[in-house]
C-alpha cells in the first residue's frame, strides 16, 4: 500500500502541488487525471523524489520517508521500493533490451549475472518481447520500447509502480499494445498509479481514480463512479472535454501472446 | 614569490614590438587560405572531374601533416622547383632571392587553404538547398547564386569554425622562428636569452597569445550574436 | 640550397627516420593517456559544479586552449626548472623527454576535458532519471549509464587529439628530444638532401595519421552501434 500526506512543492513563486493526500491499498489501481499543469507528473515524480517535495511524507508498507529532512541513504533505499515507466521510456540506449532489464538487478540489487537474465527473459516474455532480447533500443518502435521499460520497472518486484503517462508519446496505433500490457499486469495485484489521459482505460482498469487541478485532488472515488457521475462540476467539464475513445477493450478478442 | 614581475612586464612590451609580423602571418595566410579553401570547397562540391581528387589528396595530405611539414616542404622544395622552371627561360639563381617570409607566408596559407575548405564546405552544406534553387528561379546564373546568398549565408554559419581557423594559424604562426622570421616566439627566445629569465618571458609571450586568443573569440561570439539577430526576425 | 634533388635518397630516409617511429608513437601514447586522465579529472569540478575547483579548471583549460604549444613547450622546458631552482628543487636531471610529455598531456587535457563535457552534456537527462528510478547512486548512474555514452560520442574528438599529437611530437626536436623530425633535420644537414628528408619524413606521417583515421572510425562504427545513425557522422573538425 501506499500513502501521501500533506505534499506540498513549489517551482519559484508558483505553487505546484498545495498539499496532497491520497492512498492506494495494497493491490490498488490508481488513475491521476487532470489537465497540463495540474502538478500529476510532478506528485508522481515527488514519490520516487525525482522532484524534491518542499513537504510531505510517503507511506510504502511500514516505512515512512520525510521528503523535507530525507537524506541520500534513505532516498536510495526507499527507491527501491518503486519503480517508474517514463514517458518518453527513458531506456539505457547503449544497452540491449535485456540489458536494460537486468542491468538494475545487477548493480543496484546485486544479483548474479545468470540469475539476472533469468528474470529479464521471464520479465520481457511477460511484456511480449521475448524475441527481441538483443535489440537496442534504436531498433524498437516506441510501443516496443516502452514495454521494454515496463519489464525493466516490473523485474524490481517493486511494492508501488508508478506510470508517468506511459502512452503519452506514442503512435495512435501503438498505444493499445502498452495499455493492453499494463492492464494484464494490473490483474496480477501490483499496486499501481497512472498519470494518464486515456480516460477509457482509466475507467476500465483503475479501482480509483482521482481528478486533480491546480495542485489539488478536486475529487476521486471509486472509477465507475467517478466517470459516471462526477460530483464536481470542474471533474464533469474535464470528462466531457476529454472523451475521446483512443482505446477499447481488447479483453475478450486478443490473447495476451499476440500483443505485437 | 619567486617570479619577476618586474620583468615579465618589462619582457612583455619588448616582445610585444613582434605583434605586427605576427598579425601579418596570421592573417595573410588566413585570408589568401580562404580563397584557396573557397576554390577547393567548390571543386569538391561540384564534383569537378579529375581536379577534384587533387583537391581531396590536398586537403588531406595538409591535415595530416604536421605543420612544420608544410613550412619545411615549401622552404627546402619550393626553389628547386622554381630554379627548375627559370632555368627554362634561362634566368638562374632566382630563389635565393626571394625573401624568406614569402615562402613562410605560402606554406601557412597552404595550411588554411586546407582546413578553411573544409569548413566551407561545411558551411556550404549548412545551407539550406531552397535558397540555391530560389536564386536560380529569380534568374540569377550560377556565379552570382553562390556569390550573393550562399557563400554569404555559408560564411555566417561557419562563424564558429572559422574562428577557431584564425587561433590556429595565430598558435602556429610560431613556427615561423624555424625559418628565422622573427615574430612573437622568436622574439621571446632573444629577450629570454639576454637575460636568462626564461620564466617570465614566455610567461609574458604566453599571456599575449592568450589575450589574443580570447579577444578573436569575443569577436567571433559577439559577430555570430549579430548575424544570428538578423536570422532569427522575421518580417515585422 | 643543396645539392640536386635524388629520388634515392628518399627510400633510404625512410628506413632511418623509422628507426625513430618508436620514440615518436612512445610520446604520441603516453600524452594521449595521460592527457585523458588529467582531462577526466579538470572535468569533473565542471560538471558537478564544485565550487572554486570549477573556475580553476575553466582558466586552466582556456590557457591551455589559448596559448600556442611551442610556447607552452619552453615555458615548461625552460620555466620550470629555473622556478624550482629559485624555490630550491634542482631538476637538471629530469629528461627532456619528460618535459615533452607534461607539456603535451597538459595540453591534450585540455581539449579531452571539454570533450568530455559536450559528451556528457550530450546524453539526455530521462536517462539519469531512469538509473536513479531504478535505485542506482549518482556514481552509479554516471558510470554505467552516462560514461560510456559520453565516451561513444566523443570518440571522433578524441581521434582528432591523438593525430593532433602525432603532429605535435613533430615540435619536440626544439627542446632536444631525438624524436623522426629531429632525426630527419640531421639527416639533412649531413647530407645536404634536405628536401628529400622531409619527404620520406611526411610520407611517415601522413600514412600513420591515416591509419590512426582508419583505426579509430572503425572503433567508432562499433561503439556506437547501439545508435548506428550516429557512426560516421564525427567528420574531422
Amino acid at each position: 500500500m501506499i500513502r501521501l500526506s500533506g505534499i506540498k512543492k513549489r517551482f519559484g513563486t508558483n505553487e505546484v502541488l498545495k498539499g496532497i493526500d491520497l492512498e492506494a491499498a495494497s493491490g490498488e489501481v490508481v488513475a491521476i487525471l487532470g489537465p497540463s499543469g495540474s502538478g500529476k507528473s510532478t506528485l508522481l515524480r515527488c514519490i520516487n523524489v525525482l522532484e524534491r517535495a518542499d513537504e510531505g511524507f510517503v507511506q510504502i508498507g511500514e516505512h515512512t520517508l520525510d521528503l523535507r529532512k530525507a537524506n541520500r541513504k534513505e532516498i536510495l533505499a526507499f527507491r527501491r521500493r518503486t519503480a517508474m515507466v517514463f514517458q518518453h521510456y527513458n531506456l539505457f540506449r547503449h544497452m540491449t533490451a535485456l540489458q536494460n532489464v537486468a542491468e538494475a538487478l545487477v548493480t543496484v540489487r546485486g544479483m548474479s549475472k545468470p540469475a539476472a537474465r533469468e528474470k529479464s527473459i521471464r520479465a520481457l516474455e511477460q511484456v511480449g518481447l521475448g524475441h527481441k532480447l538483443n535489440e537496442y533500443p534504436s531498433r524498437l518502435s516506441g510501443g516496443q520500447q516502452q514495454r521494454v521499460g515496463i519489464a525493466r520497472a516490473l523485474a524490481l518486484d517493486p511494492e508501488v509502480l508508478l506510470l508517468d503517462e506511459p502512452t503519452s508519446s506514442l503512435d495512435p496505433e501503438l498505444v493499445s499494445e502498452v495499455l493492453d500490457t499494463i492492464r494484464s499486469i494490473a490483474e496480477q495485484g501490483i499496486t499501481m498509479l497512472i498519470v494518464t489521459h486515456e480516460l477509457t482505460f482509466a475507467k476500465e482498469v483503475a479501482d480509483k481514480t482521482v481528478f486533480m487541478e491546480n495542485g489539488v485532488i478536486v475529487e476521486e472515488g471509486r472509477s465507475a463512479d467517478l466517470f459516471d457521475r462526477p460530483r464536481s462540476e470542474r471533474t464533469r467539464q474535464f470528462l466531457q472535454h476529454h472523451s475521446g475513445h483512443r482505446w477499447t477493450t481488447s479483453r475478450q478478442t486478443i490473447p495476451r501472446q499476440t500483443i505485437l | 614569490m619567486s617570479f619577476d614581475l618586474g620583468f615579465a612586464f618589462h619582457a612583455l612590451l619588448l616582445i610585444a614590438s613582434a605583434l605586427p609580423t605576427t598579425f601579418m602571418l596570421t592573417f595573410v595566410s588566413t585570408g589568401c587560405g580562404l580563397l584557396i579553401g573557397i576554390v577547393v570547397a567548390l571543386v569538391r562540391l561540384n564534383n569537378v572531374r579529375v581536379v577534384r581528387h587533387l583537391a581531396a589528396f590536398y586537403v588531406s595530405f595538409i591535415r595530416g601533416t604536421p605543420v612544420l611539414m608544410h613550412l619545411f616542404l615549401v622552404y627546402f622544395g619550393l626553389p628547386v622547383l622554381i630554379d627548375e622552371v627559370c632555368s627554362w627561360f634561362g634566368a638562374a639563381g632566382v630563389s635565393v632571392r626571394i625573401p624568406l617570409v614569402w615562402f613562410v607566408l605560402t606554406a601557412f596559407s597552404l595550411t588554411a587553404g586546407a582546413y578553411l575548405s573544409e569548413v566551407v564546405r561545411s558551411g556550404i552544406a549548412a545551407v539550406d538547398r531552397g535558397q540555391l534553387e530560389a536564386a536560380y528561379a529569380v534568374g540569377m546564373t550560377t556565379s552570382q547564386a553562390y556569390r550573393r546568398i550562399v557563400l554569404p549565408q555559408a560564411l555566417a554559419a561557419s562563424l564558429p569554425n572559422l574562428a577557431n581557423i584564425v587561433v590556429g594559424m595565430l598558435h602556429g604562426s610560431t613556427l615561423a622562428f624555424t625559418l628565422t622570421v622573427v615574430e612573437i616566439f622568436g622574439k621571446t627566445q632573444l629577450v629570454a636569452a639576454q637575460g636568462w629569465n626564461y620564466l617570465e618571458s614566455f610567461a609574458a609571450a604566453a599571456l599575449l597569445y592568450w589575450g589574443l586568443t580570447v579577444l578573436i573569440e569575443n569577436i567571433a561570439a559577439g559577430l555570430e550574436r549579430r548575424i544570428n539577430r538578423f536570422a532569427k526576425g522575421g518580417v515585422a | 640550397m643543396g645539392r640536386r634533388f635524388d629520388a634515392a635518397y628518399v627510400l633510404e630516409f625512410l628506413w632511418r627516420l623509422l628507426e625513430y617511429f618508436q620514440i615518436t608513437m612512445y610520446i604520441v601514447a603516453a600524452s594521449f593517456l595521460l592527457g585523458m586522465l588529467v582531462g577526466f579529472l579538470v572535468a569533473l569540478p565542471r560538471l558537478y559544479r564544485i565550487p572554486v575547483l570549477d573556475r580553476c579548471s575553466a582558466v586552466y583549460v582556456s590557457f591551455f586552449r589559448g596559448t600556442p604549444i611551442l610556447i607552452q613547450l619552453f615555458l615548461i622546458y625552460f620555466g620550470l626548472p629555473e622556478w624550482a631552482g629559485r624555490v630550491g628543487l634542482n631538476l637538471d636531471r629530469v629528461p627532456a623527454l619528460a618535459f615533452v610529455i607534461l607539456t603535451y598531456a597538459l595540453n591534450t587535457g585540455a581539449f579531452v576535458s571539454e570533450a568530455i563535457r559536450a559528451g556528457v552534456g550530450s546524453v539526455d537527462r530521462g536517462q539519469v532519471e531512469a538509473a536513479y528510478s531504478v535505485g542506482m547512486s549518482s556514481y552509479q548512474a554516471f558510470t554505467r549509464i552516462v560514461l560510456p555514452q559520453a565516451l561513444a560520442v566523443s570518440l571522433p574528438v578524441l581521434a582528432n587529439l591523438v593525430i593532433g599529437g602525432l603532429k605535435d611530437s613533430s615540435l619536440a626536436f626544439t627542446v632536444g628530444v631525438m624524436e623522426m623530425t629531429g632525426r630527419a633535420r640531421t639527416l639533412g644537414v649531413a647530407t645536404q638532401h634536405f628536401i628529400e628528408a622531409y619527404i620520406a619524413l611526411s610520407v611517415i606521417y601522413y600514412v600513420v595519421s591515416l591509419v590512426l583515421e582508419h583505426g579509430f572510425r572503425l572503433l567508432e562504427k562499433r561503439m556506437l552501434r547501439y545508435e548506428p545513425h550516429l557512426a560516421g557522422r564525427g567528420k574531422r573538425g
